[in-house]
Protein backbone atom coordinates (compact mmCIF):
# COMPACT_ATOMS: atom_id res chain seq x y z
CA UNK A 1 0.00 0.00 0.00
CA UNK A 2 2.99 2.12 -0.07
CA UNK A 3 2.68 3.40 3.44
CA UNK A 4 5.70 2.90 6.12
CA UNK A 5 5.61 1.68 9.15
CA UNK A 6 6.94 1.47 12.72
CA UNK A 7 6.23 -1.23 14.82
CA UNK A 8 6.68 -1.27 18.80
CA UNK A 9 7.03 -4.21 20.84
CA UNK A 10 8.10 -4.90 23.92
CA UNK A 11 11.51 -6.62 24.69
CA UNK A 12 9.54 -9.97 25.44
CA UNK A 13 7.83 -9.80 22.15
CA UNK A 14 10.66 -8.46 19.78
CA UNK A 15 12.16 -12.18 18.40
CA UNK A 16 7.94 -12.76 17.71
CA UNK A 17 7.66 -9.77 16.12
CA UNK A 18 10.97 -10.27 14.09
CA UNK A 19 9.65 -13.65 13.13
CA UNK A 20 6.44 -12.79 11.93
CA UNK A 21 8.03 -10.48 9.72
CA UNK A 22 10.07 -12.81 8.49
CA UNK A 23 7.13 -15.47 7.80
CA UNK A 24 5.31 -12.64 5.68
CA UNK A 25 8.81 -11.95 3.31
CA UNK A 26 10.04 -8.86 4.91
CA UNK A 27 13.66 -9.67 6.22
CA UNK A 28 14.06 -6.29 7.80
CA UNK A 29 11.70 -4.12 9.59
CA UNK A 30 11.65 -0.81 11.47
CA UNK A 31 11.35 -1.74 15.12
CA UNK A 32 11.48 -0.23 18.03
CA UNK A 33 11.80 -1.96 21.34
CA UNK A 34 9.42 -1.04 24.48
CA UNK A 35 10.62 -2.35 27.79
CA UNK A 36 8.30 -5.35 29.25
CA UNK A 37 5.91 -4.97 30.63
CA UNK A 38 3.17 -2.46 29.70
CA UNK A 39 0.64 -4.80 31.14
CA UNK A 40 -0.41 -4.09 34.69
CA UNK A 41 2.07 -1.32 35.27
CA UNK A 42 0.68 2.31 37.03
CA UNK A 43 -0.29 5.24 34.32
CA UNK A 44 2.84 6.88 35.47
CA UNK A 45 5.12 4.17 34.34
CA UNK A 46 3.63 4.27 31.20
CA UNK A 47 4.28 7.92 30.35
CA UNK A 48 7.71 7.29 31.56
CA UNK A 49 8.38 4.57 29.31
CA UNK A 50 6.97 6.79 26.17
CA UNK A 51 9.00 9.38 27.01
CA UNK A 52 12.26 7.43 26.92
CA UNK A 53 10.98 5.09 24.12
CA UNK A 54 10.33 8.53 21.92
CA UNK A 55 13.85 9.54 20.57
CA UNK A 56 14.07 5.83 19.05
CA UNK A 57 10.33 6.34 17.66
CA UNK A 58 11.41 9.19 15.89
CA UNK A 59 14.46 8.20 14.56
CA UNK A 60 12.78 5.10 13.46
CA UNK A 61 10.39 7.28 11.61
CA UNK A 62 12.83 9.09 9.86
CA UNK A 63 16.43 7.66 9.47
CA UNK A 64 15.64 4.01 8.69
CA UNK A 65 16.62 2.40 6.11
CA UNK A 66 16.25 -1.74 5.58
CA UNK A 67 19.34 -3.66 5.12
CA UNK A 68 18.81 -7.03 5.57
CA UNK A 69 17.49 -9.43 2.40
CA UNK A 70 15.26 -12.32 2.00
CA UNK A 71 17.59 -15.98 1.61
CA UNK A 72 17.79 -17.47 -1.79
CA UNK A 73 14.81 -20.19 -2.66
CA UNK A 74 15.47 -23.83 -2.28
CA UNK A 75 13.53 -26.73 -3.75
CA UNK A 76 11.10 -28.17 -1.36
CA UNK A 77 11.06 -31.69 -2.40
CA UNK A 78 13.39 -33.71 -1.96
CA UNK A 79 13.89 -32.84 1.83
CA UNK A 80 17.82 -32.10 2.23
CA UNK A 81 19.81 -35.33 2.90
CA UNK A 82 22.74 -35.47 5.91
CA UNK A 83 25.51 -37.87 6.67
CA UNK A 84 25.89 -38.85 10.24
CA UNK A 85 28.87 -40.45 11.57
CA UNK A 86 28.77 -41.49 15.21
CA UNK A 87 27.40 -43.59 17.81
CA UNK A 88 23.54 -44.88 17.05
CA UNK A 89 22.77 -42.95 20.59
CA UNK A 90 24.11 -39.38 19.34
CA UNK A 91 21.62 -38.62 16.61
CA UNK A 92 18.94 -38.15 19.04
CA UNK A 93 22.02 -35.67 20.45
CA UNK A 94 22.55 -34.03 17.18
CA UNK A 95 18.52 -33.76 16.69
CA UNK A 96 17.89 -31.91 19.50
CA UNK A 97 20.64 -29.85 19.66
CA UNK A 98 19.58 -28.48 16.23
CA UNK A 99 15.95 -27.85 17.17
CA UNK A 100 14.91 -31.02 15.46
CA UNK A 101 13.23 -32.93 18.38
CA UNK A 102 10.98 -31.57 21.34
CA UNK A 103 13.78 -33.15 24.29
CA UNK A 104 11.82 -36.83 23.83
CA UNK A 105 13.47 -39.48 21.50
CA UNK A 106 12.99 -39.89 17.83
CA UNK A 107 13.58 -42.78 15.76
CA UNK A 108 16.31 -41.36 13.29
CA UNK A 109 14.57 -40.40 9.74
CA UNK A 110 16.12 -42.97 7.57
CA UNK A 111 15.39 -42.51 3.45
CA UNK A 112 14.57 -45.69 3.90
CA UNK A 113 12.46 -45.58 7.03
CA UNK A 114 10.32 -42.81 5.44
CA UNK A 115 9.80 -44.42 1.81
CA UNK A 116 8.30 -47.18 3.98
CA UNK A 117 6.03 -45.09 5.62
CA UNK A 118 5.00 -43.33 2.45
CA UNK A 119 3.41 -46.31 1.17
CA UNK A 120 0.60 -45.54 4.00
CA UNK A 121 -0.34 -43.15 1.34
CA UNK A 122 -1.04 -42.58 -2.40
CA UNK A 123 -0.34 -39.04 -2.26
CA UNK A 124 2.61 -38.07 -3.61
CA UNK A 125 5.78 -37.37 -1.87
CA UNK A 126 6.65 -34.24 -3.11
CA UNK A 127 2.94 -32.61 -2.69
CA UNK A 128 3.17 -29.70 -0.70
CA UNK A 129 -0.24 -29.56 2.23
CA UNK A 130 1.42 -25.82 2.97
CA UNK A 131 3.21 -23.49 5.19
CA UNK A 132 3.12 -24.29 8.69
CA UNK A 133 3.04 -21.04 10.97
CA UNK A 134 4.67 -18.94 12.48
CA UNK A 135 8.13 -20.39 10.37
CA UNK A 136 6.30 -21.09 7.35
CA UNK A 137 8.21 -24.21 6.79
CA UNK A 138 7.20 -25.83 3.27
CA UNK A 139 4.74 -28.87 4.53
CA UNK A 140 5.22 -31.81 1.90
CA UNK A 141 4.34 -35.41 2.03
CA UNK A 142 7.58 -36.52 2.40
CA UNK A 143 8.30 -34.14 5.00
CA UNK A 144 5.21 -35.79 7.44
CA UNK A 145 6.11 -39.04 6.35
CA UNK A 146 9.56 -38.29 7.93
CA UNK A 147 8.18 -36.52 10.99
CA UNK A 148 5.73 -39.92 11.36
CA UNK A 149 9.12 -42.31 11.25
CA UNK A 150 10.58 -39.88 14.25
CA UNK A 151 7.43 -40.19 15.96
CA UNK A 152 6.96 -44.16 15.49
CA UNK A 153 4.07 -44.25 13.79
CA UNK A 154 2.69 -46.81 11.98
CA UNK A 155 2.28 -46.30 7.77
CA UNK A 156 -1.67 -47.14 8.07
CA UNK A 157 -1.94 -44.11 10.15
CA UNK A 158 -0.58 -41.88 7.36
CA UNK A 159 -4.12 -40.75 5.63
CA UNK A 160 -5.26 -39.57 9.66
CA UNK A 161 -1.89 -37.42 9.70
CA UNK A 162 -2.08 -35.88 6.44
CA UNK A 163 -5.76 -35.30 6.86
CA UNK A 164 -4.96 -33.39 10.24
CA UNK A 165 -1.95 -31.25 9.02
CA UNK A 166 -4.19 -30.39 6.09
CA UNK A 167 -7.29 -29.07 8.58
CA UNK A 168 -3.99 -27.25 10.55
CA UNK A 169 -3.11 -25.54 8.03
CA UNK A 170 -6.53 -23.84 6.78
CA UNK A 171 -7.23 -19.95 7.63
CA UNK A 172 -10.19 -20.88 9.71
CA UNK A 173 -7.78 -23.17 12.04
CA UNK A 174 -5.96 -20.09 13.15
CA UNK A 175 -2.65 -21.88 13.84
CA UNK A 176 -0.62 -19.07 13.96
CA UNK A 177 -2.47 -17.57 16.42
CA UNK A 178 -2.61 -20.81 18.71
CA UNK A 179 1.19 -21.48 18.11
CA UNK A 180 2.24 -18.15 19.43
CA UNK A 181 -0.17 -17.57 21.89
CA UNK A 182 1.02 -16.41 25.22
CA UNK A 183 -1.67 -19.07 26.48
CA UNK A 184 -1.40 -22.91 26.91
CA UNK A 185 -2.67 -23.61 23.47
CA UNK A 186 -2.92 -27.30 22.23
CA UNK A 187 -4.24 -28.99 19.32
CA UNK A 188 -7.47 -31.22 19.70
CA UNK A 189 -8.36 -33.54 16.83
CA UNK A 190 -10.86 -35.76 16.78
CA UNK A 191 -11.52 -38.59 14.21
CA UNK A 192 -14.94 -40.17 13.28
CA UNK A 193 -15.87 -42.75 11.11
CA UNK A 194 -14.37 -46.59 9.51
CA UNK A 195 -10.49 -45.55 10.01
CA UNK A 196 -11.14 -45.33 13.83
CA UNK A 197 -11.25 -48.89 14.30
CA UNK A 198 -8.98 -49.92 11.28
CA UNK A 199 -5.60 -48.45 13.03
CA UNK A 200 -6.74 -49.01 16.34
CA UNK A 201 -7.18 -45.60 17.35
CA UNK A 202 -8.35 -45.49 21.04
CA UNK A 203 -12.30 -44.00 21.52
CA UNK A 204 -13.00 -45.33 24.51
CA UNK A 205 -11.86 -45.69 27.80
CA UNK A 206 -8.93 -43.26 28.28
CA UNK A 207 -8.67 -42.62 25.23
CA UNK A 208 -6.68 -39.47 25.19
CA UNK A 209 -4.28 -41.02 27.93
CA UNK A 210 -1.34 -43.20 27.22
CA UNK A 211 -1.15 -46.75 26.25
CA UNK A 212 -2.46 -46.76 22.95
CA UNK A 213 -0.11 -46.76 20.17
CA UNK A 214 -2.17 -44.60 17.64
CA UNK A 215 -3.29 -42.43 19.67
CA UNK A 216 0.45 -41.86 21.30
CA UNK A 217 2.75 -41.24 18.41
CA UNK A 218 -0.13 -39.14 15.91
CA UNK A 219 -0.32 -37.07 19.04
CA UNK A 220 3.67 -37.20 19.10
CA UNK A 221 4.07 -36.54 15.29
CA UNK A 222 1.47 -33.44 15.09
CA UNK A 223 3.60 -31.94 17.69
CA UNK A 224 6.95 -32.49 16.07
CA UNK A 225 5.49 -31.15 12.60
CA UNK A 226 3.92 -27.57 14.31
CA UNK A 227 8.06 -27.17 16.54
CA UNK A 228 9.94 -28.04 13.80
CA UNK A 229 8.59 -26.96 10.36
CA UNK A 230 6.66 -24.46 11.73
CA UNK A 231 9.05 -23.45 14.66
CA UNK A 232 6.50 -22.88 17.51
CA UNK A 233 9.21 -23.38 20.65
CA UNK A 234 9.55 -21.50 23.75
CA UNK A 235 11.00 -18.81 24.41
CA UNK A 236 10.02 -17.59 21.21
CA UNK A 237 7.58 -17.01 18.68
CA UNK A 238 6.09 -19.69 21.36
CA UNK A 239 5.29 -17.30 23.62
CA UNK A 240 3.43 -19.98 26.13
CA UNK A 241 3.26 -18.57 29.53
CA UNK A 242 3.35 -21.85 30.56
CA UNK A 243 2.86 -24.37 28.37
CA UNK A 244 1.17 -27.90 28.65
CA UNK A 245 1.85 -31.69 28.09
CA UNK A 246 -0.15 -31.54 24.82
CA UNK A 247 2.99 -28.97 23.58
CA UNK A 248 4.54 -32.95 23.28
CA UNK A 249 1.67 -35.16 22.15
CA UNK A 250 -1.94 -33.25 21.00
CA UNK A 251 -5.21 -34.24 21.91
CA UNK A 252 -6.16 -37.00 19.63
CA UNK A 253 -8.74 -39.81 20.41
CA UNK A 254 -11.79 -41.16 17.83
CA UNK A 255 -15.38 -39.88 19.11
CA UNK A 256 -17.18 -42.78 20.84
CA UNK A 257 -19.43 -43.40 18.25
CA UNK A 258 -20.22 -46.88 20.44
CA UNK A 259 -21.73 -45.17 23.29
CA UNK A 260 -24.09 -42.51 20.74
CA UNK A 261 -27.68 -42.82 22.64
CA UNK A 262 -30.29 -44.08 19.85
CA UNK A 263 -30.76 -41.60 17.80
CA UNK A 264 -28.26 -39.26 18.03
CA UNK A 265 -25.70 -39.01 15.24
CA UNK A 266 -21.94 -38.88 14.89
CA UNK A 267 -19.85 -35.56 15.12
CA UNK A 268 -19.20 -35.95 11.73
CA UNK A 269 -22.40 -36.47 11.01
CA UNK A 270 -23.69 -33.43 12.70
CA UNK A 271 -20.95 -31.62 10.30
CA UNK A 272 -22.58 -32.86 6.96
CA UNK A 273 -20.29 -35.66 6.36
CA UNK A 274 -21.56 -39.06 5.22
CA UNK A 275 -21.60 -42.05 8.04
CA UNK A 276 -19.20 -44.16 6.32
CA UNK A 277 -16.79 -41.12 5.59
CA UNK A 278 -13.73 -41.48 7.64
CA UNK A 279 -13.21 -37.77 9.04
CA UNK A 280 -10.52 -35.50 11.04
CA UNK A 281 -11.52 -32.18 12.94
CA UNK A 282 -8.75 -29.99 14.52
CA UNK A 283 -9.00 -27.30 16.70
CA UNK A 284 -6.82 -24.81 18.60
CA UNK A 285 -7.69 -25.33 22.25
CA UNK A 286 -7.21 -24.26 25.71
CA UNK A 287 -6.59 -26.86 28.12
CA UNK A 288 -9.70 -28.74 28.65
CA UNK A 289 -11.99 -28.63 31.99
CA UNK A 290 -12.72 -32.15 33.45
CA UNK A 291 -16.37 -31.75 34.04
CA UNK A 292 -17.10 -34.01 37.52
CA UNK A 293 -20.23 -34.55 38.21
CA UNK A 294 -20.74 -37.82 40.11
CA UNK A 295 -24.18 -36.84 41.61
CA UNK A 296 -26.60 -35.19 39.27
CA UNK A 297 -29.36 -37.22 38.45
CA UNK A 298 -31.70 -35.65 36.13
CA UNK A 299 -30.66 -33.33 32.75
CA UNK A 300 -31.78 -30.09 34.58
CA UNK A 301 -29.04 -31.22 37.37
CA UNK A 302 -26.40 -32.00 34.45
CA UNK A 303 -26.77 -28.68 32.99
CA UNK A 304 -26.77 -26.96 35.97
CA UNK A 305 -23.27 -28.22 36.96
CA UNK A 306 -21.89 -28.37 33.81
CA UNK A 307 -22.46 -24.41 33.13
CA UNK A 308 -20.89 -23.43 36.63
CA UNK A 309 -17.68 -25.51 35.77
CA UNK A 310 -17.15 -24.03 32.18
CA UNK A 311 -17.99 -20.34 33.30
CA UNK A 312 -14.57 -19.56 34.33
CA UNK A 313 -13.15 -20.04 30.75
CA UNK A 314 -15.26 -16.90 29.81
CA UNK A 315 -12.33 -14.76 31.03
CA UNK A 316 -11.12 -13.53 27.46
CA UNK A 317 -14.18 -13.57 25.58
CA UNK A 318 -16.82 -11.06 26.47
CA UNK A 319 -16.00 -7.29 26.10
CA UNK A 320 -12.60 -8.71 25.89
CA UNK A 321 -12.37 -10.80 22.58
CA UNK A 322 -15.51 -10.93 21.33
CA UNK A 323 -14.31 -13.02 18.26
CA UNK A 324 -14.58 -15.88 20.99
CA UNK A 325 -18.16 -15.64 21.25
CA UNK A 326 -18.68 -16.46 17.70
CA UNK A 327 -16.68 -19.65 17.07
CA UNK A 328 -17.53 -23.06 18.19
CA UNK A 329 -16.93 -24.58 21.61
CA UNK A 330 -16.30 -28.52 22.25
CA UNK A 331 -18.62 -30.27 24.93
CA UNK A 332 -17.45 -33.72 24.99
CA UNK A 333 -20.44 -35.46 26.56
CA UNK A 334 -18.65 -39.18 29.18
CA UNK A 335 -21.11 -41.86 27.95
CA UNK A 336 -22.21 -41.65 31.41
CA UNK A 337 -23.46 -38.05 31.68
CA UNK A 338 -24.83 -38.80 27.53
CA UNK A 339 -27.42 -41.24 28.99
CA UNK A 340 -28.83 -39.10 31.83
CA UNK A 341 -29.64 -36.70 28.75
CA UNK A 342 -31.02 -39.42 26.42
CA UNK A 343 -33.07 -41.45 28.75
CA UNK A 344 -34.98 -38.11 29.44
CA UNK A 345 -35.38 -37.75 25.94
CA UNK A 346 -33.17 -35.11 25.39
CA UNK A 347 -31.75 -34.25 22.07
CA UNK A 348 -27.96 -32.05 21.30
CA UNK A 349 -30.32 -29.21 20.51
CA UNK A 350 -31.94 -29.50 23.81
CA UNK A 351 -28.52 -29.85 25.62
CA UNK A 352 -26.91 -26.96 23.91
CA UNK A 353 -30.04 -24.54 24.62
CA UNK A 354 -30.29 -25.26 28.16
CA UNK A 355 -26.34 -25.01 28.78
CA UNK A 356 -26.33 -21.94 26.48
CA UNK A 357 -28.45 -20.35 29.05
CA UNK A 358 -27.32 -21.42 32.29
CA UNK A 359 -23.59 -21.18 31.38
CA UNK A 360 -23.36 -17.15 32.33
CA UNK A 361 -21.35 -14.74 34.58
CA UNK A 362 -22.28 -11.55 35.12
CA UNK A 363 -20.63 -8.24 33.08
CA UNK A 364 -18.74 -6.81 35.72
CA UNK A 365 -16.31 -9.97 36.71
CA UNK A 366 -14.70 -8.50 33.48
CA UNK A 367 -12.03 -5.94 33.72
CA UNK A 368 -13.06 -2.34 33.22
CA UNK A 369 -10.16 -2.11 30.46
CA UNK A 370 -11.22 -4.97 28.31
CA UNK A 371 -10.74 -3.26 25.25
CA UNK A 372 -13.71 -4.25 22.92
CA UNK A 373 -16.83 -2.77 24.96
CA UNK A 374 -18.23 -1.13 22.22
CA UNK A 375 -18.17 -3.55 19.90
CA UNK A 376 -19.16 -6.45 22.80
CA UNK A 377 -21.89 -3.95 23.12
CA UNK A 378 -23.03 -3.84 19.42
CA UNK A 379 -23.41 -7.57 19.47
CA UNK A 380 -24.82 -8.23 22.44
CA UNK A 381 -27.13 -5.30 23.37
CA UNK A 382 -26.82 -2.84 26.47
CA UNK A 383 -25.54 -4.04 30.06
CA UNK A 384 -25.35 -3.44 33.57
CA UNK A 385 -22.80 -4.47 35.81
CA UNK A 386 -25.50 -7.22 36.79
CA UNK A 387 -26.33 -8.42 33.11
CA UNK A 388 -25.55 -12.41 32.95
CA UNK A 389 -23.29 -12.81 29.99
CA UNK A 390 -23.37 -16.24 27.80
CA UNK A 391 -20.43 -18.36 26.27
CA UNK A 392 -21.17 -17.52 22.78
CA UNK A 393 -23.82 -15.81 21.00
CA UNK A 394 -26.06 -18.23 20.49
CA UNK A 395 -26.54 -21.65 21.24
CA UNK A 396 -25.70 -23.47 17.88
CA UNK A 397 -22.02 -22.78 18.76
CA UNK A 398 -21.74 -25.34 21.18
CA UNK A 399 -20.86 -28.57 19.73
CA UNK A 400 -21.52 -31.99 21.46
CA UNK A 401 -19.02 -34.90 21.02
CA UNK A 402 -19.55 -38.13 23.15
CA UNK A 403 -16.01 -38.55 24.71
CA UNK A 404 -13.83 -41.45 26.59
CA UNK A 405 -15.62 -44.59 28.64
CA UNK A 406 -17.30 -45.27 31.45
CA UNK A 407 -16.98 -42.78 34.79
CA UNK A 408 -19.23 -39.18 35.50
CA UNK A 409 -17.01 -37.41 33.82
CA UNK A 410 -17.30 -34.88 30.09
CA UNK A 411 -14.90 -32.00 28.91
CA UNK A 412 -14.96 -29.38 27.60
CA UNK A 413 -13.25 -28.10 24.95
CA UNK A 414 -12.60 -23.81 24.50
CA UNK A 415 -11.41 -23.10 21.69
CA UNK A 416 -8.73 -20.06 20.72
CA UNK A 417 -9.75 -16.92 19.92
CA UNK A 418 -10.21 -17.56 15.77
CA UNK A 419 -9.46 -21.26 15.61
CA UNK A 420 -13.25 -22.76 14.35
CA UNK A 421 -12.92 -26.74 14.12
CA UNK A 422 -11.98 -27.90 10.73
CA UNK A 423 -12.86 -30.60 9.45
CA UNK A 424 -11.24 -33.12 6.25
CA UNK A 425 -12.20 -35.88 4.95
CA UNK A 426 -9.77 -38.99 5.64
CA UNK A 427 -8.67 -40.52 2.13
CA UNK A 428 -5.90 -43.06 1.36
CA UNK B 1 61.93 -65.47 40.03
CA UNK B 2 61.52 -62.90 36.88
CA UNK B 3 59.69 -65.46 34.42
CA UNK B 4 57.78 -66.04 37.34
CA UNK B 5 56.33 -62.25 37.63
CA UNK B 6 56.09 -62.07 33.85
CA UNK B 7 53.88 -65.24 33.77
CA UNK B 8 51.87 -64.52 37.07
CA UNK B 9 51.40 -60.78 35.41
CA UNK B 10 50.46 -61.58 31.86
CA UNK B 11 47.72 -64.10 33.19
CA UNK B 12 46.47 -61.32 35.34
CA UNK B 13 46.16 -58.93 32.25
CA UNK B 14 44.54 -61.80 30.11
CA UNK B 15 41.85 -62.10 32.97
CA UNK B 16 41.39 -58.98 33.51
CA UNK B 17 41.01 -58.12 29.66
CA UNK B 18 38.37 -60.93 29.51
CA UNK B 19 35.98 -59.75 32.26
CA UNK B 20 36.26 -56.37 30.56
CA UNK B 21 35.47 -57.07 27.30
CA UNK B 22 31.52 -56.88 28.11
CA UNK B 23 31.34 -53.64 29.88
CA UNK B 24 33.77 -52.24 27.02
CA UNK B 25 30.56 -53.65 24.52
CA UNK B 26 27.70 -52.52 26.64
CA UNK B 27 28.98 -48.47 27.22
CA UNK B 28 30.58 -48.32 23.56
CA UNK B 29 28.10 -48.13 20.78
CA UNK B 30 29.78 -49.06 17.00
CA UNK B 31 30.05 -45.96 15.38
CA UNK B 32 28.21 -45.95 11.60
CA UNK B 33 27.87 -43.69 8.81
CA UNK B 34 24.28 -43.03 8.62
CA UNK B 35 22.11 -41.05 5.94
CA UNK B 36 19.12 -39.07 7.56
CA UNK B 37 16.26 -36.61 5.78
CA UNK B 38 16.50 -33.00 7.70
CA UNK B 39 13.05 -32.87 8.77
CA UNK B 40 13.05 -28.96 9.19
CA UNK B 41 11.35 -28.38 5.74
CA UNK B 42 12.95 -25.12 3.63
CA UNK B 43 11.31 -21.92 3.76
CA UNK B 44 10.34 -20.01 0.59
CA UNK B 45 8.29 -16.45 0.74
CA UNK B 46 8.22 -13.89 -1.63
CA UNK B 47 10.25 -11.10 -0.47
CA UNK B 48 7.91 -7.47 0.50
CA UNK B 49 8.48 -4.36 -0.33
CA UNK B 50 9.78 -2.08 2.31
CA UNK B 51 8.55 1.89 1.70
CA UNK B 52 11.22 4.37 2.34
CA UNK B 53 10.27 6.33 5.14
CA UNK B 54 9.84 10.02 5.25
CA UNK B 55 12.81 12.53 5.78
CA UNK B 56 11.19 14.59 8.21
CA UNK B 57 7.42 14.35 9.99
CA UNK B 58 6.97 18.36 9.45
CA UNK B 59 3.26 18.72 7.83
CA UNK B 60 2.95 15.34 8.00
CA UNK B 61 -0.14 12.80 9.08
CA UNK B 62 0.80 9.95 11.33
CA UNK B 63 -1.74 7.19 12.26
CA UNK B 64 -0.96 5.43 15.94
CA UNK B 65 -2.43 1.93 15.42
CA UNK B 66 -3.13 -0.11 19.08
CA UNK B 67 -3.99 -3.54 19.25
CA UNK B 68 -6.28 -3.42 21.97
CA UNK B 69 -3.91 -4.87 24.74
CA UNK B 70 -3.70 -3.18 27.61
CA UNK B 71 -1.94 0.22 28.70
CA UNK B 72 -1.37 0.48 24.31
CA UNK B 73 -3.71 3.45 24.28
CA UNK B 74 -2.03 5.19 27.41
CA UNK B 75 1.50 4.47 25.85
CA UNK B 76 0.47 6.16 22.24
CA UNK B 77 -1.82 9.16 23.92
CA UNK B 78 1.79 10.08 25.05
CA UNK B 79 3.51 9.62 21.97
CA UNK B 80 0.63 11.69 20.26
CA UNK B 81 1.17 14.31 23.07
CA UNK B 82 5.17 14.04 22.32
CA UNK B 83 5.09 14.54 18.60
CA UNK B 84 2.46 17.47 19.02
CA UNK B 85 4.97 19.22 21.18
CA UNK B 86 8.23 18.63 19.29
CA UNK B 87 6.86 17.95 15.06
CA UNK B 88 5.68 21.34 13.21
CA UNK B 89 2.60 20.74 12.34
CA UNK B 90 1.99 17.25 12.30
CA UNK B 91 -1.05 15.89 12.12
CA UNK B 92 -2.28 12.91 14.16
CA UNK B 93 -4.94 10.26 14.14
CA UNK B 94 -5.44 7.67 16.40
CA UNK B 95 -6.83 5.09 14.76
CA UNK B 96 -8.91 3.24 17.67
CA UNK B 97 -11.11 6.50 18.13
CA UNK B 98 -11.60 7.41 14.02
CA UNK B 99 -11.89 3.01 13.25
CA UNK B 100 -12.57 1.31 16.41
CA UNK B 101 -12.83 -2.03 14.32
CA UNK B 102 -8.94 -1.63 14.23
CA UNK B 103 -8.65 -2.30 17.62
CA UNK B 104 -8.17 -6.23 17.63
CA UNK B 105 -5.85 -8.96 16.97
CA UNK B 106 -6.53 -9.69 13.66
CA UNK B 107 -6.10 -13.93 13.96
CA UNK B 108 -5.41 -14.30 9.95
CA UNK B 109 -3.18 -13.23 7.10
CA UNK B 110 -7.04 -11.76 5.64
CA UNK B 111 -8.41 -10.00 8.12
CA UNK B 112 -4.74 -8.28 8.65
CA UNK B 113 -5.05 -7.13 4.94
CA UNK B 114 -8.49 -5.61 6.10
CA UNK B 115 -7.10 -3.87 8.93
CA UNK B 116 -4.19 -2.68 6.46
CA UNK B 117 -6.70 -1.35 4.41
CA UNK B 118 -8.92 0.39 6.48
CA UNK B 119 -5.49 2.36 8.14
CA UNK B 120 -4.48 3.42 4.50
CA UNK B 121 -8.22 4.61 4.37
CA UNK B 122 -6.66 7.62 6.33
CA UNK B 123 -4.25 8.35 3.54
CA UNK B 124 -1.29 8.57 6.62
CA UNK B 125 2.58 9.66 5.75
CA UNK B 126 3.78 7.13 8.54
CA UNK B 127 2.09 4.38 10.56
CA UNK B 128 3.28 3.80 14.14
CA UNK B 129 1.75 0.46 15.33
CA UNK B 130 1.92 -1.18 18.83
CA UNK B 131 1.85 -4.97 18.40
CA UNK B 132 1.77 -7.60 21.16
CA UNK B 133 1.50 -7.72 24.53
Amino acid sequence: MGIPTVTLATSEFIGLSKDTALSQGVADMSFVVVPHPMGGISIEEIKQKAKDTFPAILNAATRWKPVAEMPPKKPTYPAERLTFKGAGEDINTLFFEKGWTLGLPIVPPTPDKVAEMLKGTSRKPSDVLGQVPPRMGSLTVELVATHAVMAGCKPEYMPVLIAAMEALLTPEANWRGSATSTGSIGALVVVNGPIVKEIGLAYSQGAASRMHHANASLGYAIDLIVAVVGGSKPPSPKKTTLGSPADFVAWIFGENEDALPKGWQPYHVDKGFKKTDSVVTLMGIWPPVDVVDLWSATPEELSNWFSHAVSPLLSIGGPCWTSQMEQPHIIGLGPEHADIYAKAGWTKDQIRKVIWEKARIPFSSWAKACPNQAAFKEKFGEVTADTLVPITLKPEYLQIIITGGKGQHSHYFAPFPGSSPVSKVITK
Amino acid sequence: MKRRVRGGFGKYLFLATLLALPAIAFSQEAVKEITLINPEGVVNIEPMKINPHPANLEGKTVVLQWNGKQNGDNFMNQIAALLSENVKDIRIIKAWQDAPEVKIISQNPEKSKQLAQRIAAFKPDLVIAGQAD
